[in-house]
């Protein structure tokens, strides 16, 4: 009993002082203070304990849900935590309480933790499900720790793999009749929200006079002692800024403090969605946390040696080009060098970015980078429906079948989608083959139909 | 003091006459009286309102009736009132909304004869319940016409005026 007392005190204490150290300590210092390796996705905010930690030390739940919440509604989250607050599965819950997100998703315990950053063993569905093989008899003989294997179930999003889903989509061909993404639309929300120009230059016309191209300018506005370079108004005079009537001090000008380089503040004036998007995935979350620019050279993926060192909406986008060709391929391949994204060059998918460069396939039938890891999505502002980027690369990575429905689906049968997403080496060769396994998901749904 | 069976009854009423005025006057009104139809941005025509399963997914889609309940069911718990919620049924399209506790079945078993509520006390891990069950009644063509027509439905024969199920509400005792 002494023993267990003094025990007791010991880990209070020691805890105690250990988070009394942590959240008084600062940036790179916290760093030597945690109690474990933390997940790929929060490893990028580590500095800023706060941000998850109450000051006890322990998690909120409203620290999960300020950045998750979002998420999980769009997907449908099939497993709500309202579902587990209902008295009439307490049961369930005293095995496994999904009514935190901690409870399956613990931090700083990499040797735990599996993909998704789960820290519940793979089999942890029979909690509640041990009696599946009576209610569906299409599942009698599967291991229960097969049911989030690609393809068949996830305990969030199962958009894809809803037995309905599966049955409406059981005979399309591998490739659809009419493969290609919807077409943006983002234009006409952009111009609703520009009220405001400040527009220091504006583009008046373009000549060519003796092989040279010339642009005539006005200048407007404030900071009229600020000419910038002609390379950077070119580059500007080309890009859908000059047509839109963006001039320099649109992006340039804060609060009339002149900045040679505008933060991701300047470009969400006008692009809040895809900025928004951008500071939920893991290219902008640290930006989010008001923490430097994400490095790729802090990134746990592979990542090629001569990268950019930081990643803000300009190393994608281009500080003055606004044409998205560099932005959905080139701009990837300069830093993310694993084996699938090095594999993309000689893939049947940048063929087809390819042949619609070069105008001999229609407009939106080329597959980048971005086509699939930043796929395109109905969203809505000021009451109107527009096709917009979804520039939170994360909400559709990982589990892999988070892409059937939003992304594959344009393009691709379900059964095609489902077996290609299975095959890790396909995935690796950038889908340059056909898929050599076959999920069972469709077969599965198409005889519980018949049972 | 309110007694919790009243109290049960208050709330019941209060669900029934949201759930009538959202199929009534918005789904119904959009969908059927009026025929309201949008801009689909994935189509460059246009999309017809409807209420559907899979509302989250589709532009210009409501939720179902039954699903709209579920959501402030949802809300309600989540903003931990206390009382708990729900639309059970024998036949459940979702195997998760089949009756689970023996109160639960019992009541569904015993309104599908009377059509009258039920009600009984529940230990459920720590608490103790009033737990009343209503009973819900098809009291429309869409309703039986889904339902019959569901691949995941066990039951296809349902016809207008059966009691499909039930509405189950939990008010906490001490």
């Amino acid at each position: 009993m002494r023993a267990i007392l003094i025990g007791l005190l010991w880990t209070t204490v020691t805890g105690g002082v250990a988070g009394y150290l942590a959240l008084d300590a600062e940036g790179e210092e916290r760093k030597l203070l945690l109690p474990g390796d933390t997940t790929s996705a929060h490893y990028q905010i580590v500095e800023q304990c706060e941000l998850c930690h109450t000051d006890g030390g322990g998690v909120a739940q409203s620290a999960c849900a300020a950045c998750h919440e979002d998420e999980l509604w769009r997907m449908d989250n099939s497993h709500p935590m309202a579902k587990f607050l209902d008295p009439r599965n307490h049961a369930e819950v005293s095995i496994l309480d999904a009514r935190k997100c901690i409870t399956c998703h613990t931090e700083h315990q990499p040797n735990a933790t599996s993909t998704g950053a789960v820290t519940q063993p793979r089999d942890h569905c029979a909690a509640c499900h041990a009696d599946i093989a009576e209610e569906r008899p299409s599942h009698r003989g599967l291991e229960f720790a097969s049911c989030q294997n690609v393809g068949c179930h996830n305990f969030h999003d199962n958009r894809a793999t809803a037995a309905a889903f599966l049955r409406a989509h059981a005979n399309e061909p591998d490739l659809l009749a009419d493969p290609r993404v919807p077409e943006r639309t983002m234009y006409t929300y952009i111009a609703s929200s520009v009220s405001t120009i400040k527009t220091m230059y504006t583009y008046i016309d373009r000549t060519d006079s003796g092989g040279q191209t010339m642009y005539t300018y006005t200048a407007e506005g404030r900071a009229p002692d600020w000419q910038g370079s002609e390379h950077a108004r070119t580059q500007w005079a080309l890009s859908a800024h000059a047509r839109g009537g963006v001039g320099c001090a649109d992006c340039h000008q804060r609060e009339d403090t002149w900045r040679k380089n505008p933060s991701d503040a300047a470009c969400r004036d006008c692009h809040q969605t895809a900025t928004d998007g951008f500071f939920r995935g893991r290219h902008g979350m640290r930006a989010a946390h008001d923490l430097s620019p994400m490095s790729p050279a802090d990134a746990r993926l592979v990542m090629a040696d001569d990268a950019p060192t930081e990643v803000t909406c300009t190393s994608c986008h281009g500080p003055h080009e606004t044409s998205t060709r560099r932005a959905a391929v080139a701009a990837c391949l300069g830093c993310h060098a694993d084996d699938h994204s090095r594999a993309y060059l000689d893939s049947p998918h940048h063929a087809a970015w390819k042949r619609e460069l070069a105008g001999l396939a229609p407009p939106r039938t080329g597959v980048s980078c971005a086509t699939c890891h930043l796929p395109r999505r109905v969203a809505y502002r000021d009451g109107l429906p527009e096709v917009v980027v979804t520039h939170n690369q994360s909400l559709t990575m990982r589990p892999r079948e988070k892409m059937i429905r939003p992304v594959c689906s344009s393009c691709h049968g379900l059964g095609f989608a489902i077996d290609a997403l299975a095959d890790d080496a396909l995935v690796d060769r950038n889908f340059r083959g056909q898929p050599e396994r076959h999920v069972e998901a469709i077969d599965m749904a198409m005889r519980a139909d018949n049972e | 003091m309110v007694s919790a069976r009243r109290t049960a009854d208050m709330v019941h009423a209060v669900i029934a006459a949201d759930r009538h005025a959202y199929t009534v006057h918005v789904v119904n009104r959009l969908t059927v009286a009026h025929r309201i139809t949008v801009v689909d941005p994935l189509s460059d025509g246009e999309a017809r309102f409807s209420a559907s399963e899979s509302w989250r997914n589709e532009h210009a889609s409501l939720p179902l009736p039954a699903q709209m309940m579920r959501l402030g069911a949802e809300r309600v718990a989540e903003a931990r009132a206390g009382i708990h919620y729900g639309l059970l049924s024998p036949w459940p399209i979702n195997d998760q909304n089949r009756p689970k506790t023996e109160a639960e079945r019992a009541a569904l078993s015993r309104i599908a004869e009377t059509r009258a509520p039920s009600y009984a006390h529940e230990a459920l891990g720590d608490g103790y319940y009033l737990t009343a069950v209503y009973p819900d009644v098809a009291v429309a063509d869409a309703c039986v016409q889904c339902h019959n027509e569901h691949p995941e439905s066990p039951r296809t024969d349902f016809e207008v005026g059966d009691v499909m199920g039930g509405v189950v509400i939990r008010i906490p005792i001490n």
